[in-house]
């Protein structure tokens, strides 16, 4: 059985008859959990909450749960970039290079054996001067198990004014495109006859290679799988903006303590640099920092704490100035307490609260800031892509149709910023007394 | 389709009432403007493209770089050699009707190294002249101390401005138009920096009146921007369009596409002079003797580069790969270098022999908005060097940035472009590849200090030759033994794109200029 004491909330029905039956025990419920209980009520909080462990779960395991590194140079190619979400990345196929020497001066028919290995075993080209204007050509082969598909047959070494009766020169390079399902027969012809002997430059590519892996969204111009660089953008973005506000609020809610309980002169100072601070747009600070500093994931730490900083100070300073006149700092000061112990021990611990808040949502907004700085091109090196540069990266291919390398990042980073957000409209629902709903 | 009926109908109205001027509007999007309106400021592509169509040289550039007559109608060294005539073309007047005579090159000689604040002065163009001597008003010889074989090349660079602006004309004065008089096809009416620049057209051009009576050029840096202007039909011609469109816009039936092969080559300088290379470390971050001062290590990072990958997928097949300095067909160009091919088992081999097995950390600086797709390619660079056990990081940076660092020397690899302004190898050899001398301007950008003797001596020795089949021997043979020394790694040359609207055609230029002159309807 139970009893309900008074009205207050966090004793409502908490107080039970302990088994010995002789005494009332108060197990009042803990902050902790009274919060946990209150944040509990907004179903989308909560599945906000989840949405975030589970990204933050993804962003710290990514090295274990990406299909590759996607900051490892040697591990990405890029053959394989700009694939469409789903498409297999195959490895080069196979290449082969022959030079055929031809000499118009001697009719009749020429029999070359070239040595192949894939897509061709046996190459034999059979060169006939029929005429001294045409020369006819063929390449047989063997083909080589799988791969014996022509990719693309290329050939080079064509004399001035002749031209093939296949294919088509380059619009501006100097060989000859030739299709070719399985090698290619054709003649060199030139008006007038030919001028000493050549050598045509066989390129041959075969069509497919083995298959690596499945990019599942797709890959970036470099050829990075997107599902792997957004795991570790996400990882990027998230430890950039958790670290980057927790040093802000470490020297903002100092500064701000300090501020509201000596008073004076000493706040004065500190909330005019805050307001010096505020009054400048953080996006053109930062982007001025890093122009100055350069590039780096610590660059973009130190460029996020010196916008954000003052946020925080501000902040700590409204409600430490309420909590300065309560009785318990005066009881404090009463028993001779350090200034320090005052500020840190007494003071801090109930300023708390409102700034819960304040890092939650300044988290997220210092994510949307480094993917902005990285966006502009400033802040992280080309070759670790945050999601911001990721987003920058894909806008290139807009026009041309590649959405992917630029949706899905800027989806990821979405979805990241919302989850963020909705946990602290609740967490500021809760814990700030007066727009508590069932208070 | 309504676009090609009124078309259509103006060509009908055209022949019906050919009283009527043929009154046609062209609006052209470039990717920078250019940085003002005075012809001998800033030696750049972005500011020559204007210059080209308001002022004509005493011998102009064709679309690939050869010289036609321009303000000369002749030109040659006399018996001495070191005495060029140059003979005029009688007849030309000012945009503002004023004759043209040999008064109005002896000016614009005696200005061109006297231009307050010149981020990139032309004067290394006119630096060997040492008087210009009037003839009559028709004829010009310029003396030299010794043979100057580039002359016609040089003075093919150098924008012919009246002398009546007075001594002092200010950059200012040609920027507000006062100054901006010239003898070319356009005339500047409006320079608005950041918006446009309009020119209009000079109906007494010597050459015949241009199409077009008014011709608006607007900077739109955005690739992306640039392309959807041109889709939208608010500009005529685009420049620079970004190869990730190329594909799709040859399928849109509104839309011309022009390529043409530039005379600017992409290349790695490479640190190959200091003991410690800034960014050049053993792998862990520790300090090493600079292994780029090592041939083979040059050579194994040469061939670890697949020049035909960075074309096919970096490029979209728009570049052609590059071996040396300039492409086939530029005067002085080698024929016997081939483009190294890729062959990254004899890098690591190389890098073996030359002691760095293990390899070592390096990091590529590049611009990221100045060559068609920068920062891509130094990425992909990087990739390949990493495949040979190197630990390549890249870092790029916007170019205003870039330049002036990689000028002092802060970079161990840098991928940089280089137009030859005088279409042939002198100028990249002249200033890429040979010993940094700056009291004789030469090597000015040879950002990678190489230095070596025996093509120091053959360069300045063709420098020397008036004879050009000399001359090119001499320049091919310089470049192929800087070449085999790997000077500077060379990866592709590029190839620009221009976009039109399908009842347009573009005439490609290797100089890459955006020209209203080279901008014809279709008939």
């Amino acid at each position: 059985m139970s009893e309900t004491l008074g009205n207050d909330p966090a004793l409502a029905g908490l107080a039970e008859r302990t088994p010995d039956a002789r005494r009332w025990r108060l197990r009042a419920e803990t902050p902790l959990v009274r919060v946990a209980r209150n944040f509990a009520e907004s179903r989308v909080a909560v599945f906000g909450l989840v949405l975030l462990v589970a990204i933050i779960v993804a962003a710290v395991l990514a090295p274990y749960i990406s299909p590759q590194n996607p900051y490892d140079l040697s591990e990405i190619r890029i053959e394989a970039g700009e694939l469409p979400p789903g498409a297999v990345e195959r490895a080069d196929p196979p290449r082969q290079r022959f030079d055929i020497p031809i000499d118009p001066a001697a009719p009749g028919v020429q029999q070359l054996a070239l040595n192949g290995a894939a897509p061709f075993t046996v190459v034999t080209a059979e060169v006939l001067v029929s005429d001294p204007e045409r020369i006819e050509v063929r390449l047989t082969g063997e083909p080589a198990g799988a791969f014996a598909e022509v990719g693309r047959l290329r050939i080079d070494g064509v004399p001035r004014g002749a031209e093939l009766t296949v294919g088509e020169k380059h619009s501006f390079r100097s060989f000859w495109e030739v299709p070719g399902a399985d090698l290619a027969a054709f003649a060199v012809v030139r008006e007038g006859g030919f001028e000493g002997t050549f050598e045509l430059e066989v390129d041959l590519r075969g069509a497919h290679g083995e298959a690596i892996m499945t990019h599942w969204l797709g890959t970036d111009s470099q050829g990075r799988d997107m599902y792997s660089a957004i795991l570790y953008g996400l990882r990027i973005s998230l430890s950039v903006g958790v670290l980057s506000c927790l040093f802000a609020m470490v020297i903002g809610m100092s500064l701000g303590l300090v501020a509201a309980y000596f008073g004076g002169r000493v706040e004065t100072v500190i909330m005019r640099i805050v307001d010096l601070q505020l009054s400048f747009p953080a996006i053109l600070v930062a982007l001025m920092l890093l122009a100055i500093l350069g590039q780096g994931v610590d660059k973009v730490i130190i460029a996020l704490v010196t916008v954000q900083w003052a946020y925080y100070a501000r902040t700590v300073r409204g409600s430490a100035l309420v909590e300065r006149s309560k009785e318990y700092i005066e009881a404090a000061t009463c028993l001779a307490l350090s200034h320090r112990r005052i500020v840190f021990r007494h003071l801090l611990p109930n300023c708390l609260p409102p700034m819960i808040v304040v890092v939650t949502l300044q988290t997220a907004h210092a994510i949307s800031l480094e993917a902005t700085l990285s966006f502009l091109g400033v802040g992280l090196p080309q070759t670790e892509p945050s999601l911001g540069l990721l987003i920058s990266n894909g806008f290139e291919y807009m026009m041309s149709g590649k959405y992917w390398i630029s949706i899905f990042p800027g989806v990821a980073l979405l979805i990241t910023i919302v989850a963020i957000n909705l946990v602290g409209d609740q967490l500021r629902d809760v814990l700030n007394p007066r727009m508590r709903r069932d208070g | 389709m309504p676009r090609n009926a009124w078309a259509a109908a103006a060509v009908a109205a055209a022949m019906f009432a050919p009283a009527m001027a043929h009154a046609e509007d062209l609006t052209i999007a470039v990717a920078s403007e250019a940085t003002a309106m005075d012809p001998h400021y800033h030696n750049t592509g972005n500011n020559n493209q204007i210059m080209a169509q308001i002022y004509d040289r005493l011998i102009n550039q064709g679309p690939n770089q050869e010289l036609l007559p321009g303000l000369a109608e002749s030109w040659g060294p006399t018996d001495d050699p070191t005495v060029w005539e140059f003979r005029l073309r009688e007849g030309v007047t000012f945009h503002d009707g004023s004759p043209f005579t040999a008064e109005d090159v002896a000016y614009t000689i005696a200005r061109v190294p006297n231009v307050p604040n010149s981020p990139s002065s032309f004067a290394i163009y006119t630096a060997d002249i040492t008087e210009v001597e009037i003839v009559d008003d028709y004829t010009v010889r310029f003396h030299t101390a010794t043979p100057y074989p580039l002359m016609a090349n040089s003075l093919s660079t150098i924008y012919i401005v009246s002398a009546d602006i007075g001594e002092d004309a200010s950059t200012e004065c040609f920027n507000d138009g006062a100054c901006a008089i010239g003898t070319g096809p356009y005339r500047q009416v409006e320079y608005t920096p950041g918006d446009r620049i309009v020119l209009e057209a000079n109906a007494d051009y010597w050459d015949g009146a241009p199409i077009w009576d008014t011709v608006t050029i607007r900077p739109i840096s955005s690739p992306a921007a640039r392309v959807a202007a041109l889709l939208a039909g608010d500009v005529d011609v685009i420049a620079s369009v970004p190869t990730t469109d190329i594909a799709q816009l040859e399928d849109n039936d509104d839309v011309n596409l022009w390529q043409g092969i530039s005379n600017r080559v992409i290349y790695l300088h490479i640190d190959s002079d200091r003991e410690v290379s800034p960014h050049v470390t053993a792998i862990g971050g520790s300090e090493i003797e600079n292994p780029l001062r090592d041939v083979r290590v040059r050579r194994a990072l040469s061939m670890a580069i697949d020049r035909e990958a960075i074309v096919d997928d970096v490029m979209e097949g728009i570049a052609i790969p590059a071996g040396q300095l300039l492409p086939a067909g530029f005067f002085g160009v080698s024929d016997t270098i081939e483009v190294p091919d890729y062959d990254p088992d004899g890098a690591r081999a190389l890098l073996e022999e030359a002691g760095y097995g293990d390899g070592f950390a390096v990091t590529i600086h590049g611009p990221n908005d100045r060559y068609i797709n920068d920062a891509a390619v130094a990425q992909a660079i990087a990739q390949m060097w990493s495949r040979i056990g190197l630990e390549t990081s890249v870092e790029t940076m916007p170019r205003s940035v870039y330049f002036g660092r990689a000028s002092d020397l802060e970079f161990s690899v840098m991928l940089v472009g280089w137009g030859a302004g005088s279409g042939e190898a002198s100028s990249p050899l002249r200033s890429l590849i040979v010993t940094n001398d700056a009291d004789r301007g030469l090597g000015g950008a040879n950002r990678g200090r190489f230095s070596n003797a025996e093509v120091d001596a053959l360069v300045e020795e063709a420098m020397q030759t008036v004879d050009d089949d000399a001359r090119a021997a001499l320049l091919a043979h310089a470049t192929e033994i800087a070449m085999d020394q790997v000077a500077i790694i060379p990866t592709h040359f590029q190839v620009n794109t221009w976009g039109t609207r399908a009842d347009l055609e573009y005439e490609p230029r290797t100089d890459e200029y955006t020209l209203a002159t080279s901008v014809t309807p279709i008939e």
